[in-house]
């Protein structure tokens, strides 16, 4: 999945990077095929080349030793409101067809005491609502992939076609990828639908599937991904020398 | 003269925890707690704790620890919490916010961070509310009753707004300060910490050291928090402990798994509070307690042992005008 995310960042890009696989995801991608991405953190940490420490969070001294600038949240949350964020790395606990996804917490929302809290909002829903390519990290399980999350926290592509824009959204930005430990999904440019893209080497389509709560897409051919090469693997072993990530 | 709101203009404002607490957090307060993932000043929370002060309402933008508002939550002093990230990560959760909540003694507010920001800065720049393009679509503006939906007065344009909150009693912890209460930080700036003491009507500031004006007058840009905000400078060290401040020492991840696993626990989290929060008087009690129990090594891995200093000198000097006196440049 890290490979994926990784691979994900476009050399020349300004990256924002939420909490956990993210962080190792965006450092993969500045020390292998984009070195010359910007990395920002939530807290407002920036960055280039990778992190001269391996943060374990967006608020961690590794986001801000030897970075070019300290800024601060509001920079951040500045940045993805004038659409000068080239893609963002989210995640939750929920996600459904459109790309919606929950990070609030699992419950009914009307009688409060019956949440489940998770952590919160955070910066999920301005990334999915403002960052011009979002990657939604979520593991390929029934529970996760539902036919409709709980809350919409960070909003994906709604209902549909022409729904982003009919609220107020902008059109032209939202959720491009799912990213699971199965495989990769895009969003269907006209119905806004995720499909299966491709999938990691050892899953199987039918596994998706089994694993997904909807009636799931599959495009007409679903590529294999390319597992880590060489170079990702051991720059991967260079940057997380302790294995903090792998757990 | 009001003695709980800004401007404070004096040069007296060094006390102690428990005077700062006594005097400028008020049961019913609406109190914004300082710091993300590190530079909680979590000294604060405890003293309020020990001081059995009611009915708060905490204001955050991330928080991340079991010490601090979960802490004021899980003590019963806090009753209301608005946040846009809220939990130990340890734990993965906030965990008496989660017990409070099951047991409806306690009411969340979500904001997202793009919200929670231009909430404060609302308060910050002193107007009633301010528009903001996240929010719009998602299910947060269904139950947070601060987030509405709106127009553009100038192009009609859909929008969210956010309502600025009133807030008292800013908690900041910071590098330095002085005796008049200037704030000052490096490495960040506490997210949002910024706009939270400048939206409080006042500041208690808890400071890794206090030092002389003359010290802030020689590098005022480091100064974030103004002296005029601050009822209140707390000398303490190790204040922000398990959170971290910057340039002194890192998050104390073992103590705060270590916390986190009996504050999830509600039978062994009363014992923890008599432990660690009601025993002591002050911080310097809490860490003398923290090296007997774990060691003196165990505090001092936690300093700065990679140091990084600036390369390069800033200058704020000057030259006095009066070499330009009775110069003129002819004119041809």
């Amino acid at each position: 999945m890290v490979t994926v995310a990784a691979r994900e960042v476009k050399n020349g890009e300004l990256v924002l990077a939420g909490i956990g696989l993210p962080i190792l995801a965006t450092n993969l991608a500045q020390k292998t095929h984009a070195p010359n991405s910007l990395l920002m953190f939530e807290a407002g940490g920036l960055l280039k080349g990778g992190c001269e420490v391996l943060p374990l969070a967006v608020d961690d001294f590794g986001t801000y030793v030897l970075s070019e600038a300290t800024q601060s949240m509001c920079s951040v949350m500045g940045a993805l409101g004038r659409g000068e964020i080239d893609v963002a790395f989210l995640s939750g606990a929920q996600v459904d067809r459109f790309g919606n996804v929950n990070s609030i917490g699992v419950g009914d929302f009307s009688q409060p005491h019956t949440v489940k809290l998770l952590p919160g909002p955070g910066g999920a829903n301005p990334m999915s609502s403002l960052g011009k390519r979002t990657s939604i990290i979520m593991p390929q399980e029934k529970r996760k992939f539902v036919e409709k999350v709980a809350h919409i926290t960070s909003p994906g592509w709604l209902w549909g076609p022409d729904a982003r824009e009919s609220v107020g959204l902008p059109p032209d930005r939202g959720p491009t990828l799912i990213i699971s430990n199965m495989g990769i999904f895009r969003f269907d440019q006209t119905t806004k639908e995720a499909y299966l893209d491709s999938i990691f080497p050892g899953a199987t389509v039918e596994d998706v599937k089994a694993n997904t709560g909807w009636r799931l897409k599959v495009a007409p051919q679903v590529k294999r991904i390319d597992p880590p090469t060489e170079k990702e693997l051991n720059t991967l072993r260079e940057i997380d020398k302790t294995g903090l990530y792998s757990k | 003269m009001n003695d709980l709101k800004a401007p404070f203009i004096r040069d007296d404002k060094v006390m102690t925890i428990r005077e700062a607490v006594k005097r400028y957090v008020n049961s019913g307060d609406t109190v914004y707690v300082g710091g993300f993932q590190t530079g909680i000043p979590t000294e604060a929370c405890f003293e309020i704790a020990r001081q059995k002060k009611k009915d708060l309402t905490c204001w955050t933008t991330g928080h991340d620890t079991c010490l601090g508002i979960d802490l004021l939550v899980g003590t019963g002093c806090c009753k209301e919490v608005h946040y846009s990230w809220l939990a130990s990560w340890p734990a993965r959760r906030a965990p008496a916010t989660q017990r409070a909540l099951a047991e409806s003694k306690v009411k969340l507010y979500a904001y997202s961070n793009y919200s929670a920001l231009a909430a404060l800065m609302g308060a910050f720049m002193g107007v009633p509310y301010m528009p903001i393009v996240s929010e719009i679509g998602s299910d947060l503006m269904k139950y947070n009753p601060n987030l509405l939906s709106t127009t553009c007065p100038f192009t009609g344009k859909k929008l969210a707004a956010v309502k600025s909150p009133k807030i008292d009693t800013a908690l900041i912890a910071v590098q330095r300060a002085d005796s008049s209460g200037n704030g000052q930080k490096w490495m960040g700036r506490g997210p949002s910490d910024e706009w939270g003491a400048g939206a409080a009507d006042r500041v208690i500031l808890v400071a890794e050291e206090v030092v002389s004006t003359d010290v802030i007058r020689h590098d005022p840009d480091r100064t974030f928090v103004p002296s005029f905000k601050s009822c209140a400078v707390v000398h303490c060290p190790w204040g922000c402990h398990p959170t971290g401040m910057h340039g002194h020492y890192i998050r104390d991840m073992v103590f705060e798994r270590y916390a986190a696993k009996h504050v999830s626990d509600v039978s062994k989290y009363q014992k923890f509070l008599d432990e660690w929060v009601y025993a002591f008087e002050d911080r310097s009690q809490y860490v003398k307690h923290y090296e007997k129990k774990f060691g003196h090594e165990a505090l001092e891995r936690q300093r700065i042992s990679n140091h990084i200093y600036p390369l390069a000198q800033v200058d704020y000097g000057y030259t006095r005008y009066e070499v330009y006196k009775d110069l003129e440049y002819a004119v041809e």
